[in-house]
């Protein structure tokens, strides 16, 4: 195996805040250090990138992206993983060529085409086949290579019958199958992809998905950008995980899922909320602590396999609210929801009085071994949430059970919950 | 894979061999941006085309009669003085407009290379392309006029055999709104100043080129005179009324240095257009 693509020490570095005059004093400060033969000064300064701190120093210059360096062979499909703002759209802008980085370098072999978005250069005026062809040219092919597609574009998106109206009359849904089938028939040694798959019906998405892991199959490397796990997991086999704009960690897709979801600021079990959990509020109910207990009733997230757990939390009305009702989940290492649970299950909606109220909530412990994240929120009847926290509370089941005689035999898990069985064996 | 690495980093050096290879590769993208141009240009009018003629029409008739009847302004007594500000808008037009748009080069489509790469060279090369397109159809209704002219009005045909070197003009003219927009096109990206500025100087600029009167109605040596040798515009334009009317500048001296004045402006233009190409999307 060949490696393909080379990133050796890629920065970029953005300027807050908005163009102006300042901008006229850097360019000239740069041009007399450019002409006294000195390093550009602006590259000394600046800090990660922490969207979250307002006021953390004071730098006008931050690092989108800082010493990044990876090698990608030859055939392999490589996800990209981040939160927000980790610098994964600004590397693919950088891979796409569509910036060039401040300092370090991109190297890489043969023909590369990015999808950054489906339909770029679209104009509403003109014909769906004029689109294709318009289209198929900005991604880099060549018209008879477009011409020669051409049904089969027309037959993936399923928008035949449209095809010499203008795109501006498209619904939609037609407009992004049309956009999305073109892009699925290019042709390049280096994909770079964005979240382009999440467009069009569960059915188009699902042919979207089949025809990127074709594109996969066929011996081409693949770079893929996406905050849904699945259909990372479903695509790639290696992964990069990105935060504050450095790499920190590079190897199989479920480890890089799992150590994605790890990073994630996770609460301590002791009671503290980051603002960073809150993703809803309505500024009238808040969580004010919570913590996870086994059934020793001692707070901690190391937990036996088998041993039931409770949920503590303390949430404070500041407002008497009526029919209110309360909901957990648990989300496994790699992102998706296995058990959700509502105090209205086996109650009704609580009338609430202005206060501190205690709820806690008992479960029974079937997970497998490994780590999960626990969700917690506050709702109203009529729909509306009150006070949503995620990724508050951490778990790590562990793989032995507290008395070990009946713990584990084998040290593999498979799925994520077991649960009380009887196998019937007749012989 | 024996193929040699393709290498992205800042302060790439300028290579015009590799732009031109660049562009070549990408010449059906030029045809199509060129198509897409003319195709939306007219969606959903009626007269379509038609209003490239009428235009030109409506200026000229308002040419003669401001510059013709008001000010009284001769115009070339070889030709009619509306096939006279007919010859001189179909040229001016293109170059006012190839200007204008390849100016607004990067503003107009942040979107589209924000998302993608391509050679951006290529959208002001298809906007040469479109502005020959409706230049040649002025030029025609031109001819249609200039031949009324000679056969139905009298006046007597003057071609002479500088005529070949019209398409040489047309070329220059071309080079000449592409260097000059790749350059305003550039700086407007961090600093919109510019784009204000641009507005009314094209304007200026039309008065400072012999369109609506010619080049002989101003003073010897006057300080008119010296801005008007100054334009590379002025020599080009007055060849071009010389070959139909054999009347007016025709100077190869001052045409060598118009060619010159342009070639430099060109290459100053491709120089800092391929600079800015490649980190505008972080100022646009």
């Amino acid at each position: 195996m060949s490696v393909v693509i080379k990133a050796e020490h890629i920065s970029k570095q953005y300027k807050l805040g908005s163009v102006g005059m300042s901008n006229l004093t850097d360019d000239v400060q740069r041009l007399v250090a450019k002409l006294r033969g000195k390093e550009d000064p602006f590259l000394k300064v600046g800090e990660e990138n922490n969207r979250e701190k307002k006021d953390s120093g004071d730098s006008k210059f931050v690092w989108a992206l800082r010493d990044v360096n990876f090698e990608i062979n030859q055939g392999e499909v490589v996800g990209v993983i981040g939160k927000n703002g980790a610098g994964k759209s600004t590397l693919l802008k950088i891979l796409s060529r569509v910036t060039e980085p401040t300092s370090g370098r991109l190297k890489y072999k043969g023909l590369l085409a990015s999808l950054l978005e489906v339909g770029t250069g679209f104009h509403p005026d003109l014909s769906g086949r004029d689109n294709v062809f318009l289209n198929g040219a900005i991604l880099g092919m060549k018209k008879e290579e477009i011409a020669k597609k051409f049904d089969e574009i027309v037959d993936f998106s399923g928008v035949a019958r449209y095809i010499d109206t203008p795109v501006k009359r498209y619904s939609s849904g037609m407009y992004v199958r049309l956009a999305f089938a073109v892009a699925a028939h290019l042709d390049p040694d280096i994909l770079i992809v964005d979240e382009v798959l999440a467009v069009g019906d569960i059915e188009f998405q699902e042919k979207c998905l089949n025809k990127m892991k074709d594109v996969a199959g066929q011996g081409r490397t693949v770079l893929f950008v996406s905050h849904n796990m699945a259909s990372i997991k479903a695509l790639c086999k290696k992964a990069i995980v990105m935060q504050k704009g450095t790499i920190t960690f590079e190897g199989n897709v479920a480890d890089s899922i799992s150590h994605y979801l790890g990073g994630l600021d996770t609460g301590s079990n002791t009671g503290t909320i980051e603002p960073i959990h809150r993703t809803i509020n309505t500024n009238e109910v808040f969580y004010r602590k919570v913590n996870v207990e086994n059934e020793e009733f001692k707070t901690g997230n190391s937990i036996y396999f088998n041993n039931n757990i409770q949920i503590n939390c303390s949430i404070e009305f500041l407002n008497n609210i009526d029919n209110v009702f309360f909901d957990a989940r648990i989300i496994s290492a790699d992102g998706i929801e296995i058990l959700h649970s509502m105090n209205i299950y086996d109650g009704s909606f609580i009338n609430v009085k202005k206060g501190v109220i205690q709820v806690n909530l008992e479960l029974e412990n079937k997970l497998q071994p490994g780590k999960y994240f626990i969700n917690l929120g506050a709702h109203h009847n009529d729909g509306s949430t009150l006070d949503y926290l995620e990724h508050i509370l951490e778990i790590n089941i562990l793989n032995v059970a507290k008395n070990n005689m009946k713990g584990l035999t084998y040290d593999f898990k498979l799925g994520y919950y077991r649960p009380n069985t009887k196998w019937i064996i007749n012989q | 894979m024996a193929e040699s690495w393709n290498v992205v980093e800042r302060g790439n050096p300028f290579n015009i061999k590799k732009i031109l290879r660049d562009l070549i590769s990408y010449k059906d993208l030029i045809i199509l941006f060129f198509k897409r141009d003319i195709k939306s240009s007219y969606q959903q009018t009626i007269l379509g085309p038609l209003w490239l003629i009428i235009q030109p029409v409506f200026t000229s008739i308002v040419f003669t009669v401001v510059f013709g009847n008001i000010a009284k302004i001769p115009t070339n007594e070889n030709i009619s003085p509306f096939a006279f500000y007919l010859l001189g808008l179909s040229f001016w037009n293109y170059f006012a407009d190839c200007f204008n748009k390849i100016s607004a080069t990067f503003v107009m489509n942040a979107s589209v290379f924000g998302k993608v790469y391509f050679p951006r060279l290529t959208v002001p090369i298809s906007v040469l392309l479109s502005g020959l397109f409706k230049f040649s159809i002025q030029f025609i209704l031109f001819l249609i006029v200039y031949l009324y002219g000679v056969f139905v009005q009298g006046y007597s045909l003057e071609i002479n055999r500088t005529i070949i070197l019209l398409p040489l003009f047309i070329i220059l003219l071309s080079l000449f709104a592409l260097g000059l927009g790749l350059i305003v096109s550039s700086l407007t990206t961090k600093y919109r100043d510019l784009t204000m500025l641009v507005g009314f100087g094209v304007q200026l600029l039309m008065y400072a080129s012999p369109i609506a009167y010619p080049f002989f109605t101003i003073p010897y040596n006057s300080i008119f005179y010296k801005i008007l040798l100054a334009n590379p515009l002025t020599g080009i334009i007055e060849a071009c009324k010389y070959a139909f009317t054999s009347n007016g500048l025709f100077s190869i001296s001052v045409l060598l240095v118009d060619a010159l004045v342009i070639g430099l402006i060109l290459i100053f233009g491709i120089f800092v257009f391929s600079k800015v190409e490649k980190r505008f999307m972080d100022t646009v």
